[in-house]
């Protein structure tokens, strides 16, 4: 009985941390993955915040048909600068609203097992603490632009963490002859996180946290 | 005369008895292994996925050698425990009770994707 109840436990253990190692892993590829496509478009950002500068010192000092000529191509430079503005937050924001939507879909799935596990020992609905950390993406840019280079900074793979942590009262998956000899205020805890780490060129996702071990 | 069937009960009792406690004694057992099987074969996995991740080798090692350590009635050997640039390994001999003998292996391909953890 106790055997089968181990088992059981560990069984139930495992699905919940992968379950959460799948989604911490998820969300941070698909930042790193946007984070990529953002800093790709700096050297664009680049030439065009320094045609953008040469235009407006040719507009200050050449003369006024010159200055005319600039002036028109500093219009189609900020068009475009406006442009990418849209590319960048575009793919920010989608990562971002993806990832929402990830940490959704994980608070969910890890709800609907500590719901079966509920059904499956009928004790009561209970409150089961599920704390998820998500960040977006934690590029900044790096200077005020309409459409500004970004970087990475110092402390990103601390700042871009993705932490989960639960904790579920285990009077409610023990045999009832059991908690009515010992009384349980242990609680099932786990917690898993997931951060950025460069490797000897490229960015990737990594287990940070494993759960408790 | 007629015959007395006083300690009759005993008698059964003195024979059954070795029978039903020998019986206890290998269920008893036979539930420990198991349990201790189990638990050896989470934690084994517990510390390839603690070497993956971003914990060092030494910590990884004496958090499963505490844990190994618990199981009663066992005795393990740490054969492998490393971790590479591509692979994260544990090896373990495992012994319990003079019924179970397994050598648990977890290897890990790393990076780990969160492909590996889909169910």
């Amino acid at each position: 009985m106790g055997s089968a109840w181990i088992f059981w436990f560990l069984l139930e253990k495992q699905k919940l941390e992968n379950l959460c190692h799948e989604y911490v892993l998820k969300s941070q590829e698909t930042l790193i993955g946007a984070n990529n496509q953002v800093l790709n478009l700096n050297p664009r950002a680049w030439a065009l915040i320094t045609e953008k500068n040469t235009l407006y010192a040719t507009i200050l000092t050449a003369p006024p048909p010159v200055a005319a000529a600039a002036s028109a191509r500093l219009k189609v430079v900020i068009a475009q600068q406006h442009i990418l503005q849209r590319l960048q937050k575009g793919i920010l924001f989608t990562s971002h609203i993806l990832t929402r939507k990830q940490a959704y879909e994980l608070q969910t799935k890890m709800r609907r097992n500590f719901f079966k596990i509920e059904k499956y020992w009928q004790s009561r609905p209970t409150f089961s603490n599920i704390e998820i950390y998500w960040q977006s993406s934690q590029l900044t840019p790096q200077f005020k632009e309409i459409a500004p280079p970004y970087k990475r900074s110092q402390d990103h793979s601390y700042r871009q963490q993705l932490h989960v942590k639960w904790s579920y009262p285990l009077k409610n998956i023990l045999p009832d002859w059991l908690t009515h000899l010992i009384s349980f205020k242990h609680s099932w805890d786990g917690e898993c996180s997931s951060q950025p780490v460069k490797n000897q060129y490229h960015w990737m996702a990594k287990l940070k946290k494993i759960g408790r071990f | 005369m007629p015959l007395s069937n006083k300690g009759q009960a005993l008698i059964e009792a003195c024979t059954t008895l070795p029978i039903t406690i020998i019986i206890l004694h290998l269920l008893v057992t036979l539930m420990l292994a198991t349990t201790n099987f189990y638990l050896a074969d989470h934690w084994v996995y517990q510390s390839a996925l603690c070497l993956a991740s971003q914990e060092s080798k030494d910590v990884c090692a004496s958090k499963l050698q505490k844990k190994l350590a618990l199981l009663p009635l066992s005795h393990f050997k740490i054969e492998k425990f490393l971790k590479t640039s591509s692979q994260s390994f544990v090896s373990v001999d495992f012994h319990s009770l003079g019924i179970i003998s397994h050598r648990f292996q977890d290897d890990l391909r790393l990076p780990l994707k969160a492909s590996d953890f889909k169910r």
